[in-house]
């Protein structure tokens, strides 16, 4: 398990790489914010009264019934102290998320820890969440709409897709990571070898024969 | 301790490495040594693998295009006895991209012709063939590797000039070589391998019967070189029917098995697909035939333009194509066919831009 590196200002480069020059801080996605919320009492709770039973029981029950969506949040407490509220089904796509939901270690105050991100980077992670949701619906538009998303959502300053590598992989969001992982990939590829490990932070440790052997290996010339 | 990337997980790091296109491998060599260690390394194909980051590349042997503006009487008056260079072309059969692999230095009339053509790993490895202004047959075994992005020679065959021989190699590197013919014509029934890790030959225990021009599969689930039909000395050009297959595992020959091939047909065709099963034209060319215990059942139609002169290359998961052309001489066509639980798909047309529309000679299929 890695440790995230926390730096003061995620907020800001957040804000910085939203293309739409939405301010984070602003922007509310629905699914999340910041204030504590009531769990709202829905008309058909099932017997069991524990997070994991009304997390499940809102996620099986319709939406639309009614003509009010039963969701359910869940409260996450971030690597720095605060609280994120996040929509439960959005919030489930972290298989590290469900897996605790379902065997529920949500704890007395309803509160999940998430001692390894912080609340900046769940948001967007939470973002991504939301946006891929009806994910494997197969609808060809869709596709394409979340291909353009994700290509905006990925294009963002390096420390950040490392805080991303790093809250996918601990969350568990596969998509989010091979997103993520593919980036890096398509950073590297069309670089010089100088120029990769200035980005990458990469000590060069080939000794001048090691070098030329590699870069002769790569042009063979017969005689 | 440094990381592959420094500040992310090791296993975060090979992820983002192996999802690199194939031809950004030679730079991957070049930036620190764990990186070279990483991309040479077995565990890096095998998670690109997982990742579905691999991509599967039919790699064929093709003549230079002729020139649009000269017909094809004009250019043997030209060169009555030489035929176009022929290069080295790699199709990605999912996307119907083509791109040209780099030449071999030195070799400015093109490849060898009538080399063996075979893939093992990340490496491409040609053997023999002849020399294409003199025609002479050549012992020379050339390596492109994927990893470099470059050629380089390897150990020739020893003992004496073979041509048309039947040439497969196993997953691991062993390249096996069996039957064709000497100087004299004489067809062979001596049989060898190359091994690509040691860069040297060994030499096999012979084949039961002489085969020219014969055909070489390497059956990965039965761990056999299988060596199908060609012809002895006495029976010039009447291919026979029988196969022989070699046991890597007890280093020794089979019995031959009779009607290997399909009624009269050529071998030529025979391609090996990734079920273990054996494919080739059949019935008179007009179907793809599959061997099925002694028989042979058809598996899909021919298309007419692809009937002549064909080649077959057989893909892991189900997939084929097939290469050839309508009339002798007429121009080349190739087809996918997709094949899924033993059950063929449609024959999917794969264009052949200009720059790749020459003759087909020999193909093989690489995944990387």
């Amino acid at each position: 398990m890695a440790a995230v590196t926390e730096t003061e200002s995620v907020d800001k480069k957040i804000r910085m790489m939203n293309s739409s020059s939405e301010e984070v801080a602003v922007e509310n996605p629905p699914a999340i914010n910041h204030m504590p919320e009531d769990d709202s009492a829905s008309a058909a709770i099932p017997a069991g009264n524990s997070l994991s039973d009304q997390v499940m029981a809102a996620a099986i029950s319709e939406t639309g019934e009614t003509g009010e969506g039963e969701k359910k949040n869940l409260r996450l407490m971030s690597s720095d102290g605060k609280e994120v509220v996040v929509e439960a089904a959005v919030a489930m796509k972290s298989q590290l998320i469900r897996q605790m939901i379902e065997a529920d270690c949500a704890g007395e105050s309803d509160v999940i820890n998430i001692p390894n991100v912080t609340a900046a980077v769940l948001s967007l992670i939470f973002r991504y969440c939301e946006k891929h949701l009806g994910d494997g619906d197969g609808d060809k538009a869709i596709a394409n709409d979340l291909k353009s998303f994700d290509e905006d959502f990925i294009s963002v300053d390096l420390d950040t897709l490392y805080d991303l590598l790093m809250g996918s992989n601990y969350l568990d969001v596969k998509g989010l990571l091979d997103l993520a992982c593919q980036k890096v990939a398509d950073l590297i590829k069309g670089k010089s070898p100088d120029e990769i490990r200035r980005i990458f932070n990469i000590e060069k440790d080939f000794s001048p024969e090691e070098e030329e052997e590699v870069n002769k290996e790569n042009k063979w010339a017969f005689e | 301790m440094k990381n592959l990337i420094p500040g992310l997980p090791e296993e975060i790091g090979m992820e983002c490495l192996i999802r690199v296109p194939h031809d950004t491998f030679p730079l991957l060599r070049q930036v620190c040594r764990r990186w070279k260690k990483a991309v040479e390394s077995p565990l890096y194909h095998l998670l690109r693998r997982s990742a579905a980051s691999s991509r599967r590349l039919i790699i064929f042997s093709q003549a230079h295009p002729s020139p649009s503006n000269e017909s094809s009487a004009a250019a043997a008056q030209k060169h009555p006895c030489s035929l176009p260079p022929f290069r080295l072309a790699a199709l990605r059969p999912t996307t119907g991209e083509w791109a040209h692999l780099p030449p071999i230095p030195g070799l400015s009339r093109g490849l060898p012709l009538f080399s063996g053509l075979a893939s093992a790993g990340t490496n491409l490895i040609l053997v023999g063939g002849w020399d294409p202004d003199t025609w002479a047959p050549s012992s020379a075994v050339y390596i492109f590797s994927f990893l470099s992005g470059s050629w380089r020679r390897g150990c020739p065959m020893p003992g004496p000039s073979r041509s048309f021989f039947a040439c497969a190699a196993a997953p691991d590197g062993q390249v096996f070589v069996a039957g064709g013919h000497d100087e004299e014509k004489n067809a062979l029934r001596s049989a060898m391998v190359y091994d690509v890790g040691s860069d040297d030959w060994t030499v096999l225990p012979e084949m039961a019967a002489e085969r020219d021009e014969c055909t070489g599969l390497f059956d990965v689930n039965e761990n056999l070189f299988r060596v199908i039909g060609g012809y002895c000395t006495s029976m010039q050009g009447m291919f026979g029917e029988s196969a022989e297959a070699f046991d890597v595992g007890e280093r020794r020959w089979r019995e031959a098995e009779n009607a290997a091939v399909e009624d009269g047909e050529c071998a030529r065709t025979c391609a090996a697909g990734g079920d273990g099963r054996i494919y080739m034209y059949g019935r008179g060319r007009r179907s793809v035939v599959v061997k099925e215990g002694e028989g042979w059942r058809e598996v899909a139609g021919v298309p007419e333009n692809v009937r002549m002169a064909s080649q077959m290359v057989a893909c892991d998961r189900g997939l084929m194509i097939v290469v050839g052309s309508g009339s002798a001489g007429g121009s080349q066509a190739a087809y996918l066919l997709e094949m899924k639980q033993g059950e063929a798909a449609a024959w999917q047309r794969v264009e052949m831009p200009r720059e790749y529309s020459g003759y087909v000679q020999s193909g093989c299929c690489i995944e990387i």
